[in-house]
């Protein structure tokens, strides 16, 4: 793991000196180009969750179709997600890429901040740059490499207003945690997995408070950073996939008759606001051809696009 | 995130140790333990009988020379809260050759609620005229009564960077270099302080290392590699001199020669008075972070990369035919020590013993023997 984490080391008091002796711009600048450096292992991960998203209701359908008969289930999965080029595993690898590439990153942060002698010896840093080291470490109220406000500052003001100030940091950890979360979040029309999102973006924010009550100062708004950078990158796509979802809209699922019209991918009964669908088209059948895009749980039936042909269009 | 949170890497050394060598007796602090040897005799490298003694909790760590009272009979140690970001200094009693009672924690501070609480204590805790001195991992320089290990001054004296290293004292001063680039002069009896170098603290790098007092001069080296004289009086600087690396403790001054090396594997003679006459100099494999030692008309320095080296200290001709080596990863990074005919040399830890001393011929650099003796690599 050296290997990276030596070079972003580096990386780091390089951008440390030449943003005038500031860590903390440091750990900005940094975040901001690792997040676009590891945006190609990101994205297609993220459009793969999408579309995994896009066809929920069209899975819900067959969920209906075949009931327990999970071999016939399965088949029709997969068969769904190839013909919408949804990789199931596609994920793994640009996940474990960015996992690595992430964990190299945060690795030389701690290392930078050289918390204690042992590191700052073993801190391995190009020649022209040893006077940089070790950092200034002092950031308005805090030291970067510690927990907590400076004990010049504890001690010159209430012990109550000296405990609040202590959570100043804590507290932007867990509202940019749950903003990133909820952002990055594609919106489920399963109930169960749409409650489960739920808990995990409520727990996993108060768990990293928790976290950042121990963690250095300067981890602290590494996160923050990081949580904001990937809260844009979330908003960003999440608008632009509304308007241009990337599955086409013209691939319909045949439904059988006197079945409900399945799930919107936009937020159902509680949004306030609710995209107008293209209109419905019925085959020779007399079945409803529905669009990868309708609400099961709207309460009006809503306008499904018109198909190429009326002969049972499959899905692509 | 939750893997990044628990991929932090954390080591749990996170300093070197420290030792104290009183007459044929060797106190080590290195770890979880304090360990009495015997350094002399028959019984050389053997531990003395109630040794070693373990801290109360794994979370403590000892990584600072300690202090023994001039009667031998209290040691006075710092110690690192891993799981806190805080320090306690411990006086332990009952640490003499010979007694039949083991050592036990006397005081320690803090000790009260409005006690100030220190941060992690790398450097020495320095015993002077019955009153400790030391510095602290938030920027602090305490004063401590040996006796009952309350606070001499009303409060600490605050710097705004990290103090990781030893102060030193002189009949006026207690002296501090911090991280925030300024090397510290306090009054020793009033905790006020007397000066700072530079005024401004921004025309230096950091001073990460010990600084050393001789003559009514202050020697501190910095991080971009210059060695600092500066007037124990008034803290004007005397002189400076670059070196090619950075520069960790200060020098040995010994009869008006200033011997140091740097982390580039340099080692200096200059003149003390100044600075400037490079007497010698000689290249070692390694960095170098420690204080050389001179004893015997001999300099003796230990690098990075697990050699111990000794030079002539009028030439700088090498001593031994070849530099004593050490195992993989142990490195040599506090100032050795002579008793009688015997170097003895501590390296920091590399796995396996917490504690590990090494007792050489200091004329030809071998091994005589080791603590613990039962390891032979």
């Amino acid at each position: 793991m050296d290997i990276l984490i030596v070079p972003l080391v580096n990386m780091m008091l390089l951008l440390y000196g030449v943003f005038g002796n500031s860590f903390v711009m440091a750990i900005i600048i940094a975040t901001i180009l690792v997040r676009m450096i590891t945006l190609p292992l990101t994205l297609p991960q993220q459009r793969n969750t999408r579309k995994m998203a896009e066809l929920a209701p069209q899975l819900e359908e067959l969920k209906k179709k075949y009931g327990n008969d999970r071999t016939k289930m399965s088949q029709a999965q997969m068969e769904l997600y190839k013909q919408n080029n949804v990789n199931m595993f596609g994920g793994c690898l640009p996940l474990i890429l960015q996992l690595v590439v992430m964990i190299a990153f945060y690795q030389s942060l701690t290392r930078s901040l050289a918390t204690n002698p042992l590191q700052l010896l073993q801190l391995q840093v190009m020649p022209a740059l040893v006077p940089l080291i070790p950092i200034k470490s002092t950031f308005l109220i805090y030291d970067l490499g510690l927990p907590g406000i400076l004990p010049a500052v504890q001690q010159s003001i209430s012990p109550l207003v000296a405990q609040l100030l202590v959570f100043i940091l804590p507290v932007l950890v867990v509202a940019t945690t749950y903003l990133s979360q909820k952002l990055m979040a594609a919106p489920s029309a399963d109930p169960s997995q749409a409650s489960m999102t739920k808990q995990m973006n409520l727990i996993m924010p108060m768990m990293f408070g928790l976290f950042a009550l121990q963690f250095a100062s300067g981890l602290s708004i590494y996160f923050i950073v990081s949580n904001l950078v990937g809260a844009v990158q979330s908003y960003l796509m999440n608008r632009r996939w509304k308007k241009q979802p990337l599955l086409p809209a013209a691939d319909p699922v045949k439904i059988s008759k006197g079945s409900k019209p399945v799930a919107m991918l936009e937020p159902p009964a509680k949004s306030k606001k609710s995209t107008p669908l293209p209109k419905p088209v019925v085959d020779d059948d007399d079945q409803a051809v529905v669009a990868p895009v309708s609400s099961a749980k709207s309460k009006k039936s809503t306008p499904l696009p018109k198909s190429d042909s009326d002969n049972g269009n499959k899905p692509k | 995130m939750v893997l990044l949170a628990a991929c932090s890497g954390a080591s749990p050394v996170t300093g070197w140790p420290g030792y104290t060598v009183p007459g044929n007796t060797a106190y080590l602090a290195s770890a979880d333990q304090l360990v009495a040897i015997d350094v002399a005799g028959d019984t050389a490298g053997a531990p003395l009988i109630g040794w070693p003694q373990k801290s109360a909790s794994a979370a403590i760590g000892y990584y600072a020379q300690p202090a023994l009272s001039p009667d031998g009979k209290m040691l006075y140690v710092a110690t690192e809260q891993m799981n806190s970001n805080s320090g306690l200094v411990q006086a332990w009693a009952n640490v003499e050759r010979g007694t039949q009672t083991a050592p036990t924690i006397k005081w320690t501070y803090p000790l009260t609620e409005t006690d100030y609480l220190p941060g992690n204590i790398y450097g020495a805790v320095v015993l002077d005229n019955g009153v400790l001195y030391f510095g602290d991992g938030k920027g602090s320089i305490y004063a401590l009564n040996a006796e009952t290990g309350r606070p001499k001054w009303l409060q600490p004296v605050h710097t705004t960077a990290r103090i990781w290293s030893a102060v030193v004292v002189d009949d006026q001063n207690v002296y501090a270099a911090s991280q925030d680039h300024c090397l510290y002069a306090v009054n020793k009896v009033n905790g006020n302080q007397a000066w700072k170098f530079p005024d401004d603290c921004t025309t230096i790098d950091a001073l990460v290392g010990s600084p050393t007092v001789s003559n009514g001069t202050i020697y501190v080296g910095s991080f971009g590699s210059v060695l600092y004289a500066v007037d124990a009086q008034n803290g004007k600087l005397k002189w400076s001199f670059k070196a090619d690396g950075a520069l960790w403790d200060g020098p040995a001054v010994v009869d008006g020669t200033v011997y140091f090396g740097d982390r580039g594997g340099n080692i200096y003679a200059l003149d003390a008075a100044a600075g400037q006459n490079k007497k010698w100099s000689a290249k070692v494999d390694g960095g170098v972070k420690m204080t050389p030692l001179v004893s015997g008309g001999i300099v003796y320095v230990g690098t990075e990369t697990n050699k111990l080296y000794a030079f002539k200290a009028d030439n700088g001709q090498s001593v031994w035919p070849q530099p004593y080596q050490a195992h993989d990863g142990e490195n040599f990074l506090v100032t050795p020590v002579v008793v009688s005919q015997t170097l003895l040399a501590m390296p920091n830890l590399a796995g396996g013993d917490p504690v590990r001393l090494y007792g050489l011929d200091k004329n030809t650099g071998t091994l005589l023997w080791r603590y613990p003796a039962q390891k032979t690599q």
